[in-house]
């Protein structure tokens, strides 16, 4: 094997060794926000160092040009979609499949209006009916 | 119209894709267990995510092992319709909690 | 210099680097680079724009070192117990920023260790950020508004 499919064969196996790590995170945590966390990160490092395996492999204009689309693609959408499904599911989920700790968010979502407000309101009127308030 | 020569890799490195392909499919088997499991369907929705991930990762492996770089628009239409499919279950699922 | 110049002699720059010289290679060059530059001028004077791409590059290195620590990181939340998880929610208060500079700051957040953008207020005021270990609250807090917030900002305006 020459220089550049060393890198390519370095590219791939460090890919699917995040892809992997991705996959135990998704299986193996404890709760949906920390389960995003995995799948956010390492799978979108996985597939982009794959995807950068195939233009090192390659070595052609026409195939980086589409490597760098992907890879654009994967880092510009998968954090707004990670977002989206976040805030679907703090008002979908109930309480007791969430672990945390530490909840600052907690009842600042208007759950009419779907709002979001900076900080919860003096009066407690937002509260959502299945949020405990947690105080610290 | 005359199909580009394909150019395939070394020894090495087909070996290199195939343990990668096999290390990416167990990975998609856990989140296939995931998404029958997932208490939620938000925690499916995520894990199907990663699922269309995976195989635009795998396409790209394939397209490395049998040297044919044509595969990889495939993989550039699939990053874009993973966003939208996701952005509608979030869409969905938020619609559901509060109708 | 005019930005014009600057876009002219990076055309010529890609053509040797392409090593292909026809009007062809010239037209793309001289397009790629003037709409990089153009991007990245800003107005004000050629030191200003010099300083703005070290400043880039200093940030896309520091991304990818950032991306690369996060990603080892999760890699050990992964395969160690799950006892030393401590997850949370901590609102993060912004300063005065337009929409895309959130934007990018709520990304750059997502892909980097342990924290994950959830939301921002609609005000514009917080944003609202899971961690996957949360220790010391003020310091996370101060980390991502010191680390992150000022370089971003600092590449940005």
């Amino acid at each position: 094997m020459n220089m550049s499919e060393l890198l390519t064969a370095f590219l791939l196996i460090v890919g699917s060794g995040f892809c992997m790590i991705a996959g135990i995170g998704v299986l193996r945590m404890p709760d949906l926000f920390t389960r995003m966390q995995a799948s956010a990160k390492a799978g979108t490092l996985g597939v982009g160092c794959i995807v950068l395996g195939v233009a090192t492999n390659f070595q052609d204009l026409k195939v980086a040009a589409e490597a760098s689309l992907i890879i654009a693609f994967l880092f510009l959408t998968a954090p707004i979609a990670s977002h989206l499904i976040a805030r679907a599911a703090y008002f979908a989920v109930d309480t007791k499949n969430r672990r945390l700790e530490h909840d600052e968010l907690a009842g600042c979502y208007d759950p009419d209006t779907h709002t979001l407000a900076s900080e919860r309101p003096k009066d407690g009127v937002w509260v959502r009916r299945d949020v405990q308030e947690i105080d610290d | 119209m005359i199909l580009a020569k394909a150019l395939m890799p070394s020894d090495g490195l087909q070996l290199i894709c195939s343990i990668a392909l096999i290390v990416l499919g167990i990975a998609m088997f856990l989140t296939v267990y995931r998404i029958l499991r997932g208490p939620s369907l938000p925690d499916r929705v995520v894990a199907l995510d990663l699922l269309a991930y995976f195989a635009t990762g795998a396409i790209c492996i394939y397209s490395i092992q049998f040297g044919r770089s044509s595969l990889l628009i495939v993989a550039v239409v699939m990053a874009l319709i993973l966003f939208l499919g996701t952005a509608a279950f979030a869409y969905y699922i938020e619609k559901r909690a509060n109708p | 210099m005019s930005i014009l110049l600057i876009s002219l002699l990076l055309a010529i720059v890609w053509m040797i680097v392409i090593g292909e010289f026809s009007p062809l290679s010239l037209l793309l060059g001289f397009l790629l680079a003037y709409t990089l530059v153009a991007l990245a001028w800003g107005g004000g004077d050629s030191f200003k724009y010099f300083r703005r791409a070290w400043l880039a590059v200093r940030f896309f290195i520091f991304f990818i070192r950032e991306l690369l620590i996060a990603n080892v990181r999760i890699a050990y939340y992964t395969l160690s117990p799950l006892t030393k998880l401590r997850p949370g929610i901590l609102a993060i208060e912004l300063e005065e920023m337009t929409d895309i500079e959130i934007t990018v700051l709520g990304s750059l957040v997502t892909l980097t260790p342990g924290t994950l953008t959830l939301d921002v207020s609609d005000d514009k005021r917080v944003m609202f950020v899971h961690f996957m270990h949360l220790d010391d609250p003020d310091r996370m807090r101060r980390e991502v508004r010191e680390e992150f917030a000022r370089r971003l900002l600092e590449v940005m305006r």
